[in-house]
């Protein structure tokens, strides 16, 4: 069957596929354990007689009971190298049943296994294990192909390509949501319906895991950006345990009384998965007679995607801007990293781009000396794991751009396409294929051209032939190709008529390199902020930037507030309302300089602390007064609000940590005051031998130290030995010991034996962790058990005075 | 009728955010801890980069039951766990499902880095968002695993045992290492049966008929 005719079937009713088969073999006898594939094969009567009832309730296409008919499912039964004879066989079998009655979809389904970049089965192979299957369905007889219960968008992917790199048959994809409306994956209905609509598959729903109910929301909610029909296989309503047995217990008279609201959300091909019978499709069948299925309601949607996220674009939306730093050129740290094979700062930039606001992120790997294929594809993976942000695909070599748009488990953002004769021949079939969307370069092969008019024509160019490829307005953005100013200063309003050309007239996003536009300049800061501000004015609704800087963001926020992309001014108010409170709040702390020393240690500002010292002090407050009147009186209160539990750790944390900065300032007054400073006790600190979980011993040891302590950490690990050859030699008063392991904390006695042994009875032992408590501590000998880290604090103060 | 060992590696988990469950493992009341914005911001900001560090990864493969008695399971190619606790857990189990979840050396490196420049609330956090995450994954696993077993008509049990709880062993995550190939997700086990990097879990859980 043509995709055509699918379409066209489409567009006359809403169509019937079939219901469930497992729950239908199981009734006429499969027993359990066994491959349903095999038995199937085993009890052709049993399929047809299944296929004819659901062919009788109405059913346009019924499903050849390949579920599990791929190489690794078939596997596990020992199966394998009969897969081309059952898939083919069954095919054959089926469709001369129905002879023509409905059509008959090859099934296809997970493998059970993991795909690369989330698992360890290669990407390439589990394309190939799909098409083994496809290859096979198809020389049996198929009309067309149900990828269906799938839960995971890259192996989901997968399965599209092997169907369609063999033949050109009608693909509907249906996943499975949870009650999260996830897939266990992870992946959100809206992110996979334009993954997978970008790669042209002719339908895409949901099928099991939930009853109709909540698919109707389902429905709801990704129809607006749907350009293909949408697809329901829900349950016959929630599983329910029944004396040990999974039970679907929705009888088909109220199956069939969700249909019409099914449809009218927007379904276009109805059916039922477990626990519906050949009743269940008939009364959807009459329910559905007389309504008129919703046909998609767009033709192209302006999105790209990730597996758990996805980025809508347009004038409509929010600014977008997508992350600039993965980039090598000119970052000489990452270029070292990258040459080394490691991707450290890949992420680290990942992470800070996120937390400043970026939608997208760019992926450039051109650097020489590295092998760009490879390491696009190793950034690829990181990033589809390592963030949610959807990626911009930024390179000039197609054989890299492909390789990427393939293993990119979502729609990607392509970085660019120009009217050069190479990225035109090449870069834009491959776009096509995989449906990326593109950014649009208006330069070809003799370079940039001076003014908008030239550039208009060549954007029209490269639409005109992306066209041919069946792009939309929607599926591209404009590069508004900014020039430094410092070498022509007329290169910004060439620009800008471009930005205003691509909003009002082609009526496409645009987006453009912000920071080129004052290459060259000075102080160029307030040159791109300006140039942003007339670019917004203009329509640019999109910038490749350095979302880290506050300031770009913040223009961003108000221009989205002028240009009405933030509506009712939520997200300004958002933004800003916080600052407004602490502007405020600061204002009240400048009064009183003692006051607000105090305050800082008890709020733990260590990154103003030094500040409000200085302060202090130029008011006139001595040191000392400064350490008795404040620090000491705010440390006290912050302890007491720990005792207390309005404080959990963390915040005692920050208030000590607070007060040694404190100190860091106020030292050296402090020792000009004394003729000679007073000695600190010295504190040694260690995990046990054996054990290597130390950051309950970290923390006591930061909390010592910020209380004025002098602590020698030995770290994890530390043999008895060690331990007390560093109390000789660091004539220590305390030892604090950590073990987390019941298997471990016995050598803290091995500690306690030794001190005593060499002869250290005024040393004094504490000792703390997960699995020891004050009873243990007692049976081993040792001095004192700490609960938490204040205590410790107590403790050592206790011993020290 | 099942007759190959299959051992199956995951990259990702993908998983929202646990963050409660990581504040409340910080010491976090619910009830009682007041904190102000900007502690409340320079928290979250040291969870995040927690979180993002963490790289979780999986595997795991199903082993038939061969013998079973109330002090020991025999399994696979006749490896054994001696426990009273875990053979009960196992009772009336036709197989059992080994796993092993870790959360990377990323995110215990950067604990010990950020112990080492004194910032205690970054290590605190980055510790707590490794443990959490890892708990979080394996609760993610077990309802993967169930919905894997669903279509064979079987299902998990509800609890999972890991070597060292009860009177199981902690040398039997020797028979895990071996079994699943688990030096493949970067975790290496001791001599003294520690795994390394510590953010790591193995576990035990029943397979069972649904009827």
């Amino acid at each position: 069957m043509s995709k055509k005719k699918f379409n066209d079937l489409i567009s006359k009713k809403v169509v019937l596929v079939d219901g469930a088969t497992g729950t239908e073999f199981i009734k006429r006898g499969m027993p359990q354990g066994i491959s349903p594939e095999l038995w199937a094969l085993e009890n052709l009567d049993a399929v047809h007689e299944i296929h004819n009832s659901y062919i009788d309730a109405g059913s346009d296409i019924v499903y050849i009971p390949s579920f599990g008919g791929n190489r690794i499912k078939l596997e596990e039964f020992g199966l394998a190298d009969r897969l081309y004879e059952m898939n083919s066989s069954l095919a054959k079998a089926v469709r001369e049943n129905i002879a023509g009655r409905a059509l008959a979809f090859g099934d296809l389904a997970p493998t059970g296994r993991f795909v690369e970049p989330f698992g360890d089965l290669g990407f390439k192979d589990a394309v190939n294990i799909y098409k083994e299957q496809v290859k096979a369905l198809l020389d049996g007889g198929v009309d067309g192909f149900a990828i269906e219960t799938m839960m995971d968008i890259q192996e989901t992917r997968a399965a599209v390509l092997a169907v369609k790199e063999t033949c050109d048959l009608p693909i509907i994809v249906s996943m499975t949501f949870e009650e999260n409306t996830r897939t266990l994956t992870g992946n959100d209905p809206l992110s996979a319906l334009i993954t997978l609509q970008a790669l042209r598959v002719d339908a895409f729903g949901c099928n099991c895991s939930s009853g109709p109910k909540d698919m109707i929301e389902l429905i709801k909610t990704i129809k607006p950006y749907a350009k293909i029909p949408l697809l329901t296989k829900p349950n016959a309503g929630m599983p329910k345990l029944i004396d040990g047995k999974t039970v679907f217990d929705m009888g088909a008279d109220e199956f069939a009384t969700y249909v019409e609201e099914l449809v009218a959300a927007g379904a276009n091909i109805i059916g039922g998965c477990c626990g519906t019978t050949p009743e269940h499709i008939n009364a959807q069948a009459n329910a559905a007679r007389d309504l008129k299925a919703v046909m998609p309601q767009v033709k192209a949607v302006s999105a790209i995607s990730a597996p758990h996220a996805n980025c809508l674009l347009g004038q409509e939306q929010p600014f977008k801007v997508i992350g600039e730093r993965i980039n090598p050129t000119g970052k000489k740290k990452l270029q070292a990293e990258l040459r080394d094979g490691k991707f450290g700062i890949v992420r680290q930039y990942a992470g800070e781009q996120l937390a400043g606001g970026a939608a997208i992120l760019d992926v450039n790997m051109g650097l020489s000396g590295i092998d760009e294929k490879t390491m696009m594809l190793e950034t690829i993976s990181l990033l589809a794991q390592g963030t949610a942000l959807p990626l911009c695909i930024d390179s000039t070599d197609s054989e890299v751009i492909e390789a990427a748009l393939r293993l990119y488990p979502g729609r990607a953002l392509v970085n660019s396409i120009s009217a050069e004769k190479d990225r035109l021949e090449k870069t834009l079939p491959i776009a096509a294929k995989y449906g990326a969307m593109f950014i649009l370069l208006p330069l070809n092969d003799e370079g940039i051209p001076e003014t908008a008019d030239e550039r208009i024509a060549l954007a029209k160019e490269i639409f005109a032939e992306a066209q041919k490829y069946g792009y939309e307005r929607e599926d591209i953005v404009l590069d508004a190709l900014i020039m430094t100013v410092a070498s022509n200063q007329s290169a910004a309003n060439v620009s800008l008529d471009l930005i205003e050309w691509a909003s009002r007239e082609l009526k496409v996003s645009s987006v453009c390199g912000l920071s080129n536009v004052s290459f060259g300049m000075p102080e160029r800061k307030w040159i791109n902020a300006a140039f942003l501000g007339m670019a917004m004015g203009r329509g640019l609704n999109m910038a490749i930037a350095n979302p880290s800087s506050e300031m770009l963001m913040s223009l961003i926020a108000g221009g989205d507030v002028l240009s009405g992309r933030d509506q009712k001014i939520h997200r300004y108010l958002d933004k800003f309302s916080a600052i407004k409170q602490k502007t405020q709040r600061s204002k009240k702390e400048i009064l009183d300089p003692a006051q607000r020393v105090f305050n800082c240690v008890v709020e733990g500002h260590d990154d103003s602390i030094s500040d409000a010292v200085i302060a202090a002090l130029a008011s006139g407050i001595q040191a000392k007064a400064i350490v008795d009147d404040c620090l000491i009186p705010a440390i006290n209160k912050v302890g007491d609000l720990y005792d207390c539990k309005k404080y959990f750790l963390p915040q005692l944390i920050m208030g000590a940590d607070t007060m040694r900065k404190a100190f860091e300032v106020l030292e050296p007054l402090l020792a000009e005051d004394q003729d000679k400073p007073a000695e600190k006790a010295v504190i040694i600190m260690a995990t046990v031998e054996g054990d290597i979980h130390d950051i309950g011993k970290n923390i006591v040891t930061l909390m010592l130290r910020n209380y004025g302590f002098e602590v020698v950490d030995l770290g994890k690990d530390v043999s008895a030995a060690k331990i007390i050859n560093a109390v000789k030699k660091h004539k220590a008063r305390i030892v604090g010991l950590s073990a987390l392991m019941t298997t471990t904390m016995i050598n803290m006695e091995e500690v306690v034996k030794l001190a005593k042994e060499e002869g250290l009875f005024s040393l004094k032992i504490m000792i703390g962790g997960a699995v020891v408590d004050k009873n243990y501590a007692e049976q081993i000998g040792a001095d004192a058990y700490a609960a938490d880290a204040m205590e410790s604090v107590r403790l050592a103060k206790r011993f020290t005075e | 009728m099942k007759d190959k060992v299959m051992i199956n590696f995951i990259n990702n988990i993908p998983l929202p955010i646990p963050e409660k469950k990581i504040y409340s493992r910080l010491g976090h009341n619910r009830h009682l801890t007041e904190m102000s914005d900007a502690q409340r911001k320079k928290v979250d900001a040291a969870i995040a980069q927690g979180v993002s560090l963490c790289r979780l990864r999986a595997v795991w493969g199903r082993f038939e039951i061969n013998k079973w008695s109330a002090e020991r399971v025999e399994f696979g190619d006749g490896d054994v766990f001696e426990s009273t606790k875990l053979a009960k857990l196992l009772e009336g189990c036709k197989s059992l499902v080994l796993f092993a979840l870790t959360a990377g050396a990323d995110i215990v490196d950067r604990t010990s880095e950020l112990s080492g420049q004194g910032d205690g609330v970054g290590a605190l956090a980055c510790d707590a968002a490794g443990s959490e995450m890892v708990d979080a994954a394996a609760e993610w696993l077990q309802q993967y695993l169930k919905q894997q077993f669903k279509r064979g008509n079987e299902t998990l049990t509800k609890r999972r045992f890991s070597p060292g709880y009860g009177d199981l062993e902690l040398e039997n995550q020797a028979i895990l290492f071996k079994l699943l190939d688990i030096e493949k997700l970067g975790v290496k086990l001791t001599d003294d049966f520690l795994m390394i990097p510590e953010k790591t879990v193995t576990a035990i859980a029943g397979i069972k008929k649904i009827n």
